[in-house]
This record gives C-alpha cells, sequence and structure tokens, in this order.
C-alpha cells in the first residue's frame, strides 16, 4: 500500500468542513479543536488556494475552544459550552455550526448533546463530526453538508425551477468561485434558479429552501454521494452527476444537454443557449487562432490536480485544442469504486489517444509520472513548477495549491471560462517576450 | 543514543501568558511587582499552535526534509511555509527554485485506535532513499501525542537505518499555550540531534538567530553594519545549511533579529558551549539598532568600532529621519505583533514622530520586561493587549482608539483594513526593516500608507467585520479571565 504523502496537496475534514462553512454568508464556524487549526487550516487551505482570503469570517475571527492539555486530561464539554454561549454573544451570524477536531474526537466530548441545549433557544447551532483523522478536505465537505442537509434544510413543497450547485470545494477548487458564477449564469439561461450557496451572499436562507430544489447537480466525478442521498431521502431531491466543472464548447453544451434532460426543459430553449454561447466563444478562438496555429502551440500535456479539473481541463485542451495528452495525474484521492469510471471519462477522447492515468497524492510519486511522460507542457499546481524547471517546460497553475497568481473570480468553466484558460494556456508560452 | 525529554514549556520556562488587557503603565507595575497573574479567556478565536513555529523554524533549513506524524491537515502549513521558502531562494539570487519536502504519515482513524509507529518508520526510510537529506526533521502532533505513539524511542531506534541524521521535534500543539514553546521545541532538536563541541573557535563568527519572517533584505542591512565591525555573521537557521547549525558552537557570540525567537537557542550555546549571547529584542529603529549593537559589541570589545559606527549612522539618516518625522508627528498608531516586534515597532514609531494609542502583543514575559519598562515610559496610557491574537479584543480597541494606521501582520491586516484603517505589514521580503537603512524605510512605508488610504476607507464602507454591534459596547477584555477563574 502506498502510504507516502509528500506536499499533500489537501488538508483534513476540518479544514474542509472549516473552507466550506466560511463560504457561507454569515454562517460561523466554531472550532473544537487544538489551539492550531483554525489559523492552519486557513492558511494552509485558503491561503495557498490562490490568495483566497475574506469573505464575512475566517482566519483570526473563527471562534475555536483552543484545547490545551487540561481539556484533553479531563474532557473539554466545559470549554465548548463556554465558546458557544461567548461565540453567540460576539459574533453575529446566522447560524453557528460546531466543528470538531481531532482532539475532541479522541477525548470523546459529547457535542450533539451540548448542541441540542440550543434547540430551545431559538439560535441556530448546527455541528459536524470532522476529526482531521477522519478523511480529507473533501470528506470535510461531504460531512458538513450532511450535517446541514440532516440539521437546516427545511422541506417544503417542490419548487420546480429551481436547483443545488454542489462538488466545488471551497478554496480546494481554485477556481470555485468563478467557476460557480459561470455555471450559475448558464443555468439562468436555462430558466433556472441556482442555489449556489456561496455566490452573492447566499447563506442560510438558500440552505433551507435547497431541500426544495427540482434537482442537485453535482459537479464531481464522486464527490457528496452521502449528501446526495440525504437530499433523496428526507426530501426527494433527484441528483445529477457531472464529472467535474465543464469547461469549453463539446463539454458544457453536453452539460447542459443533461440538465435540460432530467428537468424536462424545453428542446428548443437549451439548443437555443448553447447555439449563442457557441458562437461567442468560438468567435473568441478564432481571434486565438493567429498565434494558436501562428506558433502551432501544440503540447503534449501533463495534467496534475483533482479529478474534477482534471478532468474538464483534459478533455478541454484536448477534445477542443488539439492538445496531446501526456499524463493524467489525479490527485485528490477518489475512492477505489469510482476510479474506472474517472479512468474512462479521461480515455475516452475524440481524437486523440488514451493518456495514462495515475492516482497519487504524492509529489515524488507525481514527479516520476509526469518525467516518465515525455509531458511538453504542465498544468497543475504550484508545486509543479519543480517539475517544470527540471524538464525546461511551460508551466500553469489549475489546481490546489496556487501560490504564483491571485484568483478571485477567474473562471475555466463553461463557455466564458474556457476562452479565460485559452488565453492562460498560451501566455507562458510567449511570457518571455 | 539516551532518550531525549521534550523541551519544557514557555509557560514553566519563563512563566509566559497569553492573556492580559491595561495600559502599559500598569501592566509595567505588575511585572514589577512580580503579581502578574496567569490568566486565559472565556472566548477564543483560532490561534497559531507550537507545531507550526517548529515546522517554521526547520523547513528551509537545506538539504533537509520534514516528516510531520499527524493527520494531514497538520501538515497543511507546509504549502505556505513553502511560498517564504521559494520567495526566499528568489531574493538571495538563485537561478532555480527547489520546494521545501515535508511529509505527512497522514494518521487514519485505524492508526488512532492501533498507533502510527509503522507509518513513520515507512516513511522516514522513503524520505531518506528518495533524497539522500543531511538530515530529517520528525514533528509530532496533537494525534501521535494523544495516542501515545513513542516517537523517541522509534526515532532512536530508526537512526541505525538511515544516513539522514534524525531530529526530533516535540510539539503537540496542546502542550503549550504560547506558540513560541515550538521555536524552543525545534531549537531544542538541533542542539540535541545535531550539535557536538568543536575545539576550533572562529573569533570574529556571530551567529545570528533570525525567524523565517525576517528576510534576505534585512540580513544585508546587518552584514553591512556586522563588516564595518570586522564581523561575520552566521544566519540560523532559515535558509541555512546543516554545517551552519553545527558550527555555531565555534562562534565568538551569539545575537538575534528576534529574542523571543532565539532565546532558548542563545541560552543553549551559553550553557553547552560557552558561546556567550546578546539579551536585546530586535535591531530595529535608532534606539533598538543601537542597542543591539552595543550589546554584541560589550561581549566582543568592540566598544570604540560601534561607538563611531553609530555616530556614523546616525549623521548618514539624520536628514530623512527628521524629514519623516516632520510628515509623521502626532500621527496615532496601533501596533499588534509578536513579542519583538511589538515592542521594537512601538518603540519604533515613537522614535518617528507617533502616538502610540495601542499594542497587541501575542505572549508576554521576561524577554520583553525591559522593553515594556521603556514603552511604559513614554507611552504609560497607550493600551496593551497581551493576546495569542483574539482578533476580537483588537477589533474592538481600533474601534475605540481610531487610530490613524494600524500596523500588525498578515493574519490580521486585512481585518484591520476592512475597518477602514490604513496598514503596514511588520514583514516582507521585498523590503529592509532592521537596523537604520530599515528605520528610513520602515518610516516611508508608513508615510506612504497614511498618504493615501483610499483602499482600507472604501473597503469598510462596503464590508463588515463579524461582531455584533454590541460587542463594540463591551469592555474588550471582558473574556479575559483572571487566574483563580482560568
Amino acid at each position: 500500500m502506498n502510504i507516502l504523502t509528500e506536499s499533500p496537496r489537501y488538508s483534513c475534514a476540518l479544514g474542509g468542513a472549516l473552507s466550506t462553512a466560511k463560504a457561507l454568508h454569515r454562517v460561523i464556524p466554531i472550532l473544537h479543536c487544538g489551539p492550531g487549526c483554525g489559523m492552519m487550516l486557513y492558511n494552509g487551505q485558503n491561503f495557498i488556494a490562490g490568495y483566497s482570503g475574506g469573505g464575512y469570517v475566517g482566519g483570526a475571527t473563527v471562534p475555536s475552544t483552543n484545547t490545551y492539555e487540561r481539556d484533553i486530561v479531563f474532557g473539554a464539554e466545559k470549554r465548548l459550552r463556554q465558546t458557544i454561549a461567548s461565540t453567540i454573544e460576539v459574533m453575529d451570524g446566522d447560524l453557528y455550526v460546531v466543528l470538531t477536531g481531532c482532539t475532541a474526537e479522541i477525548i470523546g466530548d459529547d457535542v450533539p448533546s451540548i448542541v441540542a441545549e440550543y434547540a430551545d433557544k431559538n439560535v441556530p447551532v448546527a455541528h459536524a463530526s470532522t476529526g482531521g483523522f477522519s478523511g480529507t478536505n473533501y470528506h470535510g465537505y461531504e460531512k458538513l453538508w450532511e450535517a446541514l442537509a440532516q440539521q437546516v434544510a427545511v422541506a417544503g413543497p417542490r419548487e420546480p425551477h429551481l436547483v443545488n450547485l454542489f462538488g466545488m470545494v471551497p478554496a480546494q477548487d481554485i477556481y470555485w468561485l468563478g467557476n460557480t458564477e459561470e455555471i450559475a449564469r448558464l443555468l439562468g439561461l436555462l430558466g433556472l434558479t441556482v442555489n449556489t450557496f456561496v455566490t452573492q451572499r447566499q447563506g442560510i436562507e438558500q440552505v433551507k429552501q435547497s431541500a426544495r430544489a427540482a434537482l442537485n447537480i453535482v459537479l464531481s466525478p464522486w464527490l457528496a454521494e452521502g449528501v446526495l442521498a440525504r437530499y433523496q431521502q428526507k426530501f426527494g431531491v433527484p441528483s445529477l452527476r457531472y464529472p467535474g466543472p465543464p469547461i469549453g464548447p463539446t463539454a458544457t453544451a453536453e452539460f447542459l444537454r443533461a440538465v435540460a434532460a432530467a428537468l424536462n426543459l424545453e428542446h428548443a430553449v437549451v439548443e437555443r443557449v448553447i447555439a449563442a454561447e457557441d458562437q461567442y466563444t468560438y468567435d473568441y478562438f478564432d481571434r486565438a487562432g493567429m498565434i494558436f496555429t501562428g506558433f502551432g502551440i501544440q503540447h503534449r500535456i501533463a495534467v496534475i490536480g483533482d479529478s474534477s479539473t482534471v478532468t474538464g481541463v483534459l478533455r478541454f485542451l484536448v477534445n477542443d485544442f488539439s492538445q496531446i495528452p501526456a499524463v493524467a495525474v489525479i490527485t485528490d484521492a477518489p475512492p477505489e469504486a469510482h476510479r474506472p469510471a474517472i479512468i474512462q471519462t479521461l480515455t475516452q477522447l475524440e481524437y486523440a489517444a488514451p493518456p495514462p492515468v495515475v492516482f497519487t497524492s504524492d509529489q515524488w510519486s507525481v514527479a516520476q509520472a509526469v518525467k516518465a511522460a515525455g509531458a511538453t507542457y504542465i498544468l497543475g499546481s504550484s508545486l509543479d513548477k519543480e517539475i517544470a524547471q527540471d524538464l525546461g517546460v511551460p508551466q500553469l497553475s489549475i489546481s490546489f495549491p496556487v501560490s504564483d497568481r491571485l484568483v478571485l473570480n477567474r473562471a475555466y468553466a463553461g463557455y466564458r471560462g474556457s476562452i479565460t484558460l485559452v488565453e492562460d494556456f498560451i501566455s507562458p508560452c510567449v511570457a518571455a517576450l | 543514543m539516551a532518550l531525549i525529554k521534550p523541551v519544557p514549556i514557555r509557560e514553566h520556562r519563563l512563566g509566559s501568558c497569553i492573556a492580559q488587557g491595561d495600559t502599559c503603565g500598569c501592566l509595567n507595575q505588575q511585572v514589577k511587582g512580580k503579581c502578574l497573574k496567569k490568566a486565559a479567556r472565556a472566548f477564543n478565536q483560532a490561534t497559531v499552535c507550537q507545531e507550526w513555529y517548529s515546522m517554521f523554524t526547520l523547513l528551509t533549513v537545506q538539504n533537509t526534509v520534514a516528516i510531520v506524524h499527524a493527520p494531514v491537515g497538520c501538515a497543511a502549513s507546509g504549502a505556505c511555509m513553502n511560498i517564504f521558502n521559494r520567495c526566499g531562494q528568489v531574493v538571495r539570487g538563485q537561478q532555480r527554485i527547489y520546494n521545501a519536502r515535508w511529509y505527512a504519515t497522514n494518521l487514519r482513524e485505524t492508526d488512532i485506535v492501533h498507533g502510527g509507529e509503522q507509518k513513520l518508520r515507512e516513511t522516514v526510510k522513503a524520505a531518506d532513499a528518495r533524497y539522500h537529506p543531511e538530515a530529517i526533521f520528525i514533528f509530532t502532533s496533537c494525534a501521535s501525542g494523544i495516542i501515545g505513539d513513542p516517537v523517541a524511542n522509534i526515532v532512536n531506534e530508526l537512526q541505525d537505518e538511515v544516513q539522514a541524521r534524525l531530529v526530533l521535534s516535540q510539539c503537540e500543539g496542546f502542550r503549550s499555550s504560547v506558540w513560541a514553546t515550538g521555536f524552543d521545541a525545534a531549537f531544542h532538536g538541533i542542539s540535541e540531534y545535531l550539535l557536538e563541541p568543536r575545539a576550533e573557535k572562529e573569533p570574529d563568527l556571530v551567529n545570528v538567530i533570525s525567524p523565517l519572517t525576517v528576510g534576505r533584505l534585512d540580513e544585508v542591512e546587518l552584514e553591512r553594519l556586522l563588516g564595518e565591525l570586522g564581523l561575520r555573521a552566521n544566519f540560523i537557521p532559515c535558509y541555512s545549511s546543516i554545517e551552519q547549525l553545527r558550527k555555531t558552537v565555534s562562534a565568538a557570540a551569539t545575537t538575534a533579529t528576534c529574542l523571543a525567537y532565539g532565546d532558548y537557542f542563545a541560552r543553549t550555546l551559553t550553557e553547552r558551549y560557552g558561546v556567550p549571547h546578546t539579551r536585546e529584542l530586535m535591531p530595529v529603529g535608532l534606539e533598538g539598532t543601537d542597542r543591539w549593537l552595543r550589546a554584541l559589541a560589550a561581549l566582543l570589545g568592540k566598544e570604540r568600532a560601534t561607538e563611531a559606527l553609530i555616530e556614523r549612522e546616525h549623521q548618514r539618516v539624520a536628514a530623512p529621519l527628521a524629514e519623516l518625522r516632520r510628515v509623521l508627528q502626532g500621527k496615532r498608531v496601533f501596533v499588534s505583533a509578536g513579542q519583538a516586534r511589538a515592542m521594537t515597532f512601538s518603540l519604533l514609531a515613537q522614535e518617528l514622530g507617533f502616538e502610540l494609542v495601542g499594542t497587541t502583543v501575542y505572549h508576554y514575559d521576561e524577554v520583553i520586561a525591559e522593553s515594556i519598562n521603556r514603552l511604559a515610559a513614554q507611552s504609560g496610557g497607550a493600551q496593551i493587549n497581551v493576546a495569542n491574537i483574539q482578533h476580537f479584543e483588537t477589533a474592538n480597541a481600533l474601534a475605540r482608539l481610531k487610530p490613524d494606521l494600524y500596523v500588525a501582520d498578515d493574519m490580521t491586516t486585512c481585518w484591520g483594513a476592512k475597518q477602514g484603517f490604513p496598514t503596514v505589514p511588520i514583514y516582507d521580503y521585498g523590503m529592509t526593516y532592521l537596523g537604520y537603512s530599515g528605520l528610513l524605510a520602515i518610516g516611508t512605508r508608513f508615510a506612504n500608507a497614511l498618504a493615501n488610504p483610499s483602499f482600507a476607507v472604501k473597503l469598510a464602507r462596503h464590508q463588515a467585520l463579524p461582531y455584533r454591534a454590541a460587542w463594540y459596547e463591551q469592555n474588550p477584555f471582558k473574556y479575559i479571565l483572571s487566574g483563580a477563574q482560568a
């Protein structure tokens, strides 16, 4: 078994739950964990996701029990009670969510009972069990959403044109905000209202009404199975899975048609949207054609990152932009059961020969795989600049961690995002000019 | 080798504390009367643990690998520190930039139950085989500590199986509320596992213990000043080699660019190897740099040359300093930082003509007692807050005191800006902060920040901090519990 993890490209369950909770406007995480987890995970998750700061609460403003030796010996339930009560006094939020770290989980504090004390007090307090050892930050994303579905979402009459958007883990998917905006824009063109939960200051209201949505859309090959199951069982919300944010005309049209089919949307409307967006995009690809064909930009690309991003970026650059896939390296440790489908998506390409698909979260192994593949262009994380330096080839940061650019609302998803990706893909080739 | 015991925590070694709020004058009285009580808080915000600062201390040592024996999240800061690591190579003019090498042993549920020993062994052996490092630093965590993995034993046993020198840093986050204990844990590892006596002495060599937040430009300034005294600086441990760490025992003296950081190692070198050390906090500002140089000169018999140097430097900076004072006179400043920077920047601000309205210092202990005394003499009425960040107290204080400028580190500058205060970071690799050149650079930066506060002013019109309006009506130190309550 490969247990080695050099330069991990994800944090722990607590990190994922923290970045997901703080992405919801006016939701206040209350950490029940050691003293350093909060800042460590904020910096180790948000800071290196293209310097993803800000938000209503985060970093040094997040309440935390900061458990020390005495708490570990005697239990920290009193400390948690005190922290929840004082948090409600000091912090102005619509929802408070207690997130447990390793220490609280190991010493076995009874968090559900303490949180239950607030049920009668008209203060919304939820909790999720997110001990760091229980899994990666992807697991933490799932645990938080399972908790919100269970404890916050409110059943009600179905809204036929309301959809929930899941699958992009905040500050793990580097382009989560921009990608979300573009996907929501496209779904809006189909006449849908989108609970993105993370844009336009969405928060507790959207979480509550998420139970009434007509469809859960999940943009990931594997994430959030438990969340979907909960929405299906508790609220009867069906789901549609697409393997990551679609990028470019081919994938995005496929995605929009899948959404339309799932919701029985009028065929003509959907095709009109696709045709208009397609033409808009190709008018820009036409402009890119001068440098793209003139400089003959065709590379053997290595694409490294989480399965969602690698799927979207590789398929777009190969299926729509003639790049040669040298290798796909998947770093988000998807469950074994999902790996055949991920491989299939990455190897069934329109024209190109299938690339090898490598699953590893270990930087040494990433470097070995990329060097063995004879790549001439690396799309990965900022960690992979070193491999590009060794090989003397261009590099573009598309996946976590990213420290060589500020990312605000930059998107690679959808139609408009794919135009940005083309700009970014070609720019390193001419950066020295 | 014998089992190495963990380093004493700063609460025990120095009486460090993390929760106080008062005026400088009153805190000084408590310090003098030795009646400063241990305290805690009934409300806490996320802070930093000693594991973070242990890694921060050792991650950039050349030709080494770091292994965090922990669930994967405890290694999350590695990528963040790698930004420092890469930037540090860039500013040192390196053509090829390399990543730091760090591993998580990735403890999972089953390891919590059955122990993570095997993962640690395999990771150490693999790191050794892959990179052939000179040393492998091993860091413990809350989880490995609670489950009781016998890491010191494992490290001793593994030493025979690998070529790299193994260095253990026992830095479980829960052990100390003072994250500076993490510096000590890292240096304890260096002194216990790496250092050996050496016969030869290097009479012109000065160890300069310097944290990762002190940049190359600061080193250039100190090399210049020490060079004028015929001394060579051995900057450790960041970006240094293992040999630079080992030869610290041969140096003529040890000083630090941050005494809060270097305290334990400087004392160790004195106690075990007879290398004397200075007790000045940081060479920041006119007086701060004078004192720092004089303390070193006194150890090495360089007083006359040092006085001449100080006089030359004072003359050099006199005119631009006068101009800065003219611009900054009477402006009100609030400083928030770790011990050494909080004290020296507060004193520096006064030298530049500012009125100091408040300081947040991340922990209090005897290391800064003398500085508190000096601060009280000049700004007895200024607020002083001892807090391991605890931004809610700072935000409350800023709202009351309404300074013209907020000087802090990158953990809180962004929140200060949301309140509308122009900010200056207390460290930045792109600028000189130390020495006489640093004085002028900082002053210029303060003046620039005051000259155009547009970003913070307009940001504050659009964004709010996550605190209730009622919080700003409360005493900012309301949640500090006295010793008995804590």
